[in-house]
């Protein structure tokens, strides 16, 4: 295509066959409709089911290339639940489906959608659909089956997938937000041209989202070549994705987190201004003090991340307040940076003995300033995280998840919201250690704590309780709500396939859920218990599965 | 590397084969032979000799693996590259396939506007 006049003929073209395509596809639903009533109605129905899935299939990988997205999204899924029938049930038995007809009909509305929506042909890349929330990465990878691969497991880990076979596709694709490049090392390189570092800096200047190469082998220089392209991690092909997919949840994670709150202490009202603009412009949370007295009430309502304290008052200096901020506990841990003209060697090791960690010198860039306290708050956030969870997982610890109940309880009670408290347990995971060993267990339960955090909400507290236990305790949530989602959960940790050297295997795992609509009078101690027993109901019936408990007044009911 | 310029491609629907010579002749400028079935594949290949095969999984009568395999056994697939066209399938049978020599997969529904980019992509890549 070079000119226009071409290019409006080729449209023209795509257009008219379209337009053949939807003639057809009257017929084809027809032809579906009156094959999924003779599989439902007759008795020996084996070969209309096949031939139902077939023109499913068809439907699903033709609908798109015309620009029918949805129809063609709803073929697969149809397609994919008579599949799964036909798997389960043995030969001439009679298809059923609960709620397969309505299912159907809903082709013909997608039909509609799709004319309205759009008229050229398949520009778009097929829609994918799911949880609009989800976060999103974006995969760059040459290999098309590895791609589909890869895009399939993350997405069981509730990501949303966007595949591009090059570099550039990546940069050229517009289509909404993205919140992690996972980059094919070599994807950007012909056969000839080794991989430089200028070529990776210049192609991703322009990408605001963390990236992530991942490459078939590793030394020092392909580390140092990620590091210098901006990249925040580098795995080495095969890929550990549960591994993988932990990193990404904490960098997305990370960066969702609010921003880093920071209390300014100085008696410059012209700069207290001026920074509190800066680090506010920066998308920072800032309050300003210029009265040294109310130092201490300041600091326990604003709850700062990070003080930036002006060392040379004229009442009270910035180290005597920083000496003050120490004597409580709390405090402790808390940075303070100095800002100071003072080069007095002397001067600045007494200011550092009182309590201050740093020093921040006058005058200083905007630029420098920002990200001095950036870092300082996250490389702050990530040790008190590293101190309150658990290692493997991310998720909070026994104690910490207890709390966290009886916390959310009270609130419960006082709103009159439902709440739920879910337990999980990983179906014989002492089969998975004694055969695969340790560190694959290890990689099993931080999968499970990865989906947890992929599957619940930032309000839902999240734990793990013991060895291959875990407990979820969901506000605003009854335990319909619960199990449901928890359904959900269960069906993608089913569908990560771990990777042993000799060996894929997939685990399941099992739950029980109480809600404190069925039980209002427990407390947290005995809510704990009822979804414990539910879990051993879930486990007695075997396994996979989720129940929740009921309480003897409904059972009456 | 050499250049791909003949391209065997084979699809049962006849919807799906117009779009793909649109595809293939007028966005990719390739030389295509179209079949619209295994057999006819097998009957056109040696004459059309072509550079790089595209093939369609679910087909009557013969599908797109058997063909494939055929193909093979035939010797027809010497430096030719293998492309199946076909849904997003699951991970083991996405093994499986490469494990027969299927070189790449192009999941369908594919889009008319960028397919020949993917296909010389692959093309670069096979020759790497």
């Amino acid at each position: 295509m070079t000119d226009s006049a071409n290019n409006d003929q080729l449209t023209s073209k795509l257009a008219r066959l379209r337009s053949a395509y939807r003639e057809r596809l009257n017929g084809e639903l027809e032809v579906i409709t009156s094959l999924a009533e003779e599989a439902q109605t007759q008795t020996d129905t084996d070969e209309a089911v096949a031939a139902l899935r077939q023109k499913l299939h068809k439907l699903a990988g033709s609908a798109g290339t015309f620009g029918f997205h949805q129809l063609g999204a709803h073929a697969r899924k149809l397609e994919q639940q008579v599949q799964a029938w036909i798997d389960e049930s043995s030969p001439g038995a009679v298809f059923k489906l609960k709620g397969f007809q309505d299912e159907l009909s809903k082709l013909a509305t997608h039909l509609g959608t799709d004319e309205t929506a759009s008229s050229s042909v398949g520009v778009e890349s097929a829609a994918q659909g799911g949880d609009s929330d989800a976060p999103t990465i974006a995969l760059v990878e040459r290999d098309g089956i590895l791609a589909d691969y890869l895009a399939h497991q993350f997405e069981s880990f509730g990501f949303r997938v966007h595949s591009h076979r090059s570099p550039q596709n990546f940069l050229s694709d517009k289509t909404g937000n993205t919140d992690l490049l996972l980059l094919d090392h070599r994807a950007g390189t012909s056969e000839s041209t080794t991989t430089s570092t200028d070529h990776w800096r210049s192609l991703l200047a322009q990408v605001e989202c963390p990236v992530i190469f991942m490459g078939g082998h590793e030394d020092f220089y392909v580390r140092l070549e990620a590091v210098r392209a901006g990249a925040e991690g580098y795995f080495v092909k095969p890929l550990n994705i549960p591994k993988i997919a932990a990193k990404i949840t904490r960098s997305i994670r990370k960066r969702r987190q609010g921003g880093e709150r920071i209390l300014i202490v100085d008696d410059d009202p012209e700069l207290l201004e001026h920074l509190d603009t800066v680090l506010t412009h920066a998308g920072m949370v800032v309050e300003t003090l210029q009265q040294a007295p109310l130092l201490l009430d300041t600091t326990s309502e604003f709850q700062p991340e990070l003080v930036l304290m002006d060392l040379n008052m004229p009442e009270v200096s910035g180290d005597e307040l920083a000496a003050m901020l120490r004597q409580f506990e709390k405090w402790n841990n808390l940075p303070i940076l100095y800002l100071t003209q003072e080069q007095s060697q002397r001067e600045r090791t007494i200011a550092l003995m009182r309590g201050g960690d740093d020093f921040i010198n006058k005058p200083v860039s905007d630029e420098y300033l920002i990200k001095t306290c950036r870092n300082r708050v996250r490389r702050q956030r990530d040790m008190l995280q590293a101190i309150a969870l658990d290692g493997l997982t991310g998720l909070l610890r026994h104690a910490n998840i207890k709390d966290a109940l009886e916390t959310e309880l009270q609130g419960a009670s006082r709103s009159g919201n439902p709440l739920s408290v879910v337990m999980l347990d990983i179906d014989h995971f002492k089969q998975v250690n004694d055969t695969y060993g340790h560190a694959l267990g290890d990689i099993v339960i931080s999968t499970v704590g990865t989906l947890l955090s992929q599957h619940f909400r930032r309000s839902d507290r999240l734990g793990r309780y013991g060895g291959e236990e875990f407990v979820a305790v969901l506000p605003n949530c009854d335990a319909r709500t619960a199990e449901s989602l928890v359904n959900k959960l269960r069906e993608a940790f089913g569908e990560i396939s771990f990777v042993d050297r000799q060996a894929h295997f997939s685990c399941t795992l099992s739950a029980g859920i109480v809600d404190t609509r069925s039980f209002p009078k427990l407390m947290g101690e005995q809510l704990l218990e009822q979804a414990d027993a539910a879990l051993y109901r879930s486990k007695q019936a075997g396994r996979n599965c989720v129940f929740t408990a009921f309480s003897s007044a409904q059972a009456v009911l | 590397m050499p250049e791909l310029n003949r391209i065997l491609y084979v699809e049962d629907d006849d919807d799906i084969r117009q779009v793909a010579q649109l595809a293939l002749e007028e966005v990719g400028g390739y030389e295509v032979s179209l079949c619209e079935s295994g057999q006819q594949a097998l009957d056109t290949v040696n004459a059309f000799a072509p550079d790089l095969i595209l093939l369609d999984v679910m087909m009557p009568d013969m599908d797109g693996i058997e063909t494939f395999q055929t193909l093979r056994e035939r010797g027809a697939l010497e430096n030719v590259p293998v492309i199946l066209m076909t849904a997003k399938v699951h991970p083991e049978e996405m093994a499986r396939y490469r494990e027969m020599g299927v070189f790449d997969v192009i999941p369908k529904p594919f889009d008319p506007m960028t397919v020949s980019e993917d296909i010389a992509r692959i093309w670069e890549r096979f020759h790497d």
